[in-house]
């Protein structure tokens, strides 16, 4: 078992660490004053530094016409088709 | 004024007030008395054939005294019902929860035992907690194996201890092992530098026993009585001679694990523990068990862990959600009963897919674990992550892929 960092989308956020077992699964994230987390601090460990944030995959076509609330319909129109 | 009957039995005809009726000795037929205005003193002697019927409540002053009280049991899940984390099945034992509110705290190699909810039971239960032990192992000096429970100091804290004039207290249970023999049942304060321990005997293999022990109030030692532990009931099933007490029968100094003479039972492979029905109540009494309904269990039981599972695939998880991004998602929520305290954590499956986010009339399954954002004693905030394709702002809720999906706060003692 072994504990993670979480990337901070916002650098507002609180820091949140990933408890990894040792199935590899995260079954448990938790801010730093989790016990637990502390304890194992104290035993001399360190947490593995964040994964990089993945960049979000880009939008089709049709997730940008939605995302902007137009049709198909609408957008011909603003168009001029 | 006042009418004195002396050995013989008489009928009283004047209902003259504010005197007093003798009889010595001799017994008072009453037929025909509507009112005894005065009371009724009896001071010394046996009733005996006195019927109940036609005595109401208004006449009885308070029920609620004494060891036939209600809320008598300090022990939370004391008939071994609810199982948040586990729903009956199987566990290795490790340090940690097991049935709700119980614990399993070890030290221990080379043995396995599991931890279970069963339904072999004495009658009036459904539920009793079971300890196997699958790879039994020798004691080694430093090793020790306990099913315990820690009780709230709010629950705890009307018999005084650490204090003089402490109430002792009485622990009652129903056990049956397979390994017949003199066990050992302890008690701890709340710094761990004080303990208690006694004994109790299992007399038939495999048949259930009611026990009983009765500990005096301690006067000294660290009793919290808020919202930490006041006091930790162990039931050993194993202990080395690093952590046994130095003698039963007294408060001791140090946080002990162990009874002197007490039979360690994990040591036997295929050995079978089981316990239920387990009371913790002031005085010296050990009343019957105290029913709850099973929703008042339950409750009592989330004020310490909280699992929201969501039954039905497809089913929503937490009141609502919200995209706060394309890809990210913010589920918010209520518990049920507010928690002993504040959360640090989330546990949920471990399985990304098991979880989905509907927004803006999409459902997109989660490409990461929901994670611990926020919370109170009151209500949750927890981060979810999808691929893409959210719009910002929009609504939804958070969906269960599957029927045993869920997410979990733990704030144990």
């Amino acid at each position: 078992m072994i504990y993670q960092e979480l990337p901070k989308p916002n650098p507002e956020d609180p820091q949140i660490y990933a408890r990894i077992d040792d199935d590899g699964l995260c079954r448990l994230t938790c801010t730093e004053d989790h016990e637990p987390f502390q304890e194992w601090l104290e035993e001399g460990n360190t947490p593995l530094p964040p994964d990089p944030i993945p960049e979000p995959e880009p939008l089709t076509a049709q997730q940008k016409l939605e995302a902007a609330g137009l049709t198909i319909e609408e957008l011909k129109g603003l168009l001029g088709l | 004024m006042g009418i004195q009957i002396n050995g013989q039995v008489d009928t009283v005809t004047s209902t003259t007030s504010g005197g007093s009726v003798k009889v010595t000795p001799a017994t008072i037929n009453a037929t025909g008395l509507s009112t005894f205005s005065g009371g009724i003193q009896i001071t010394g002697g046996t009733i005996a054939g006195v019927s109940t019927a036609g005595i109401t409540t208004a006449y009885i002053g308070s029920i609620n005294d004494g060891p036939i009280s209600g809320a008598r049991n300090r022990i939370i899940n004391g008939d071994m019902r609810i199982d948040q984390r586990n729903a009956g099945a199987s566990v290795t034992a490790g340090s940690a929860y097991t049935l709700d509110r119980w614990n399993v705290d070890r030290v221990w190699a080379g043995s396995t035992i599991t931890i279970q909810r069963s339904t072999t039971v004495p009658v009036g239960f459904t539920n009793s907690l079971l300890a196997t032990v699958s790879t039994g192992a020798a004691v080694a000096a430093a090793s020790y194996f306990s099913i315990q429970q820690y009780v709230e100091g709010f629950n705890f804290s009307d018999l005084g201890f650490g204090a003089a004039g402490a109430s002792s207290f009485t622990v009652s249970f129903w056990v049956r092992s397979s390994v017949t023999g003199t066990y050992g049942i302890g008690f701890r304060n709340s710094a761990f530098d004080l303990s208690y321990w006694t004994t109790y005997t299992v007399n038939s293999a495999n048949t259930w026993e009611q026990k009983s022990v009765t500990i005096p109030g301690a006067t000294s030692g660290t009793w919290y009585t808020d919202n930490s532990y006041g006091i930790n009931l162990i039931f050993s099933l194993g202990c080395g001679s690093t952590n046994k007490a130095a003698s039963n029968n007294a408060w001791n100094s140090g946080g002990k694990l162990g009874a002197v003479g007490q039979t360690d039972l994990i040591a036997t492979t295929g050995a079978t523990f089981y316990i239920t029905g387990v009371q913790l109540e002031a005085g010296s009494v050990a009343t019957p068990f105290e029913r709850r309904s099973f929703g008042q269990e339950l409750a009592l039981c989330q004020r310490y862990y909280y699992r929201e599972i969501v039954g039905s695939a497809g089913a929503p998880l937490g009141q609502n959600a919200f995209a706060t991004s394309a890809t990210s998602a913010r589920i918010v929520g209520k518990f049920p009963v507010s928690l002993r305290v504040r959360p640090t954590a989330l546990e949920q499956t471990g399985t990304a897919a098991d979880y989905a986010i509907f927004t803006g009339g999409t459902t997109r399954n989660c490409s990461a674990v929901p994670t611990f954002n926020d919370a109170t004693t009151e209500s949750w905030f927890v981060t979810a992550t999808v691929a893409s394709g959210q719009t910002t702002g929009h609504g939804g809720s958070a969906v269960g892929n599957t029927s045993t999906t869920y997410l979990a706060w733990s704030v144990e003692l």
